[in-house]
């Protein structure tokens, strides 16, 4: 119990030896460490702390994470931190959520939709015949209004350039 | 004036739409600032406040163009399309950038009215300012070819695999 003492006195005074501190409880494979980070990651304010557990866990393979993190991409609080939160899924078994995390697609930065395409792609050959089925729906919809999209940029470009 | 204030405060927002209808086809200048304070009242609902932007419109008074440009400038209004369709008959031509930016809105109706509006000033604008206009959708093109580009990817790996 020292150790997770001292630990959340390291986290709580941001220190700056939690990097490697977290570095080695990952490759100790210390999972002791599991409740409290499960803990700090669904309750901590602090985004860089948030971000650095999830990862931390993701590398332990903690699959209690999952939930957790679910729940933390639904809070608005973390709008500048999906793209890390969602990468902290990989290795994970995240299939039950892929319906969830196939509207990021949607999403106005360019790393939290490349992330949600890399669980898409990572998940295809599981999903049921009746997800896919929901998830080519989905893209065919998203292509369709983008290429309305690009039709319509297009046209602008025309008009401006007197072509 | 007076009785128009009490008219707004009172009445169902149905038949205080069909009053704000009735000032606008009869260009009634006299309500423009009533029509202006009600337009910023977020009290207001989303009906009452689009047709005190088309009576605006109808009756065609300058002074209500700052207020609509405020509107468009605050991310948080649920009135753009509305107001950008308002703005036709007014010289809106100084806030054009801010214009402009509602090209690239996620909703049609909004991307719409606003490309009506520059395209009516297009054949204004110098060398300079079509290309700054040029530069800016040509990178959104890219940025969208891109995203159509990956997710034709991802919908084709779907496709293979049933």
């Amino acid at each position: 119990m020292d150790i997770i003492n001292e630990l959340k006195e390291i986290i709580s005074f941001n220190n700056i030896h939690l990097d490697s501190i977290l570095t080695d409880i990952v490759n100790s494979h210390n999972e002791e460490f599991i409740p409290f980070l499960l803990d700090e990651l669904k309750n901590t304010e602090n985004p860089f702390l948030r971000n650095k557990i999830a990862l931390t866990l993701r590398d332990l393979h903690c699959q209690e994470t999952v939930d957790i993190v679910i729940q933390l991409l639904k809070d608005p609080k973390t709008f500048r931190n999906k793209a890390v939160l969602l990468s902290s899924l990989r290795t994970l078994d995240y299939g039950g959520y892929i319906e969830y995390i196939v509207e990021f697609i949607d999403n106005n930065y360019s790393k939290v939709r490349n992330e949600a395409m890399i669980l898409i792609e990572k998940e295809i050959e599981k999903c049921s015949e009746f997800t896919k089925q929901k998830l080519i729906k989905r893209f065919d919809q998203k292509i369709e209004d983008d290429n309305e999209k690009l039709g319509f940029f297009y046209h602008i470009i025309n008009k401006l350039t007197g072509d | 004036m007076e009785i128009l204030q009490t008219l707004i405060t009172k009445l169902k927002y149905k038949d205080i739409i069909q009053v704000i209808n009735k000032i606008g086809d009869e260009k009634y200048c006299p309500a423009v600032p009533i029509l202006i304070k009600e337009l910023k009242s977020d009290f207001n609902p989303y009906q009452v406040r689009s047709a005190i932007a088309l009576a605006l419109s109808n009756i065609g008074d300058g002074r209500a163009i700052k207020p609509m440009i405020e509107i468009l400038e605050d991310p948080n209004s649920d009135i753009h399309g509305c107001i950008l369709l308002a703005l036709e008959p007014f010289d809106y031509t100084p806030y054009i950038d801010i214009i402009f930016e509602y090209i690239f809105n996620e909703a049609y109706e909004i991307r719409i009215n606003a490309f009506v509006l520059f395209e009516k000033i297009i054949a204004t604008l110098s060398d300079d300012q079509r290309e700054i206009y040029l530069n800016r959708i040509i990178k959104e093109v890219n940025k969208l070819e891109d995203i159509v580009m990956k997710n034709k990817r991802i919908f084709d790996l779907l496709l293979n695999s049933i």
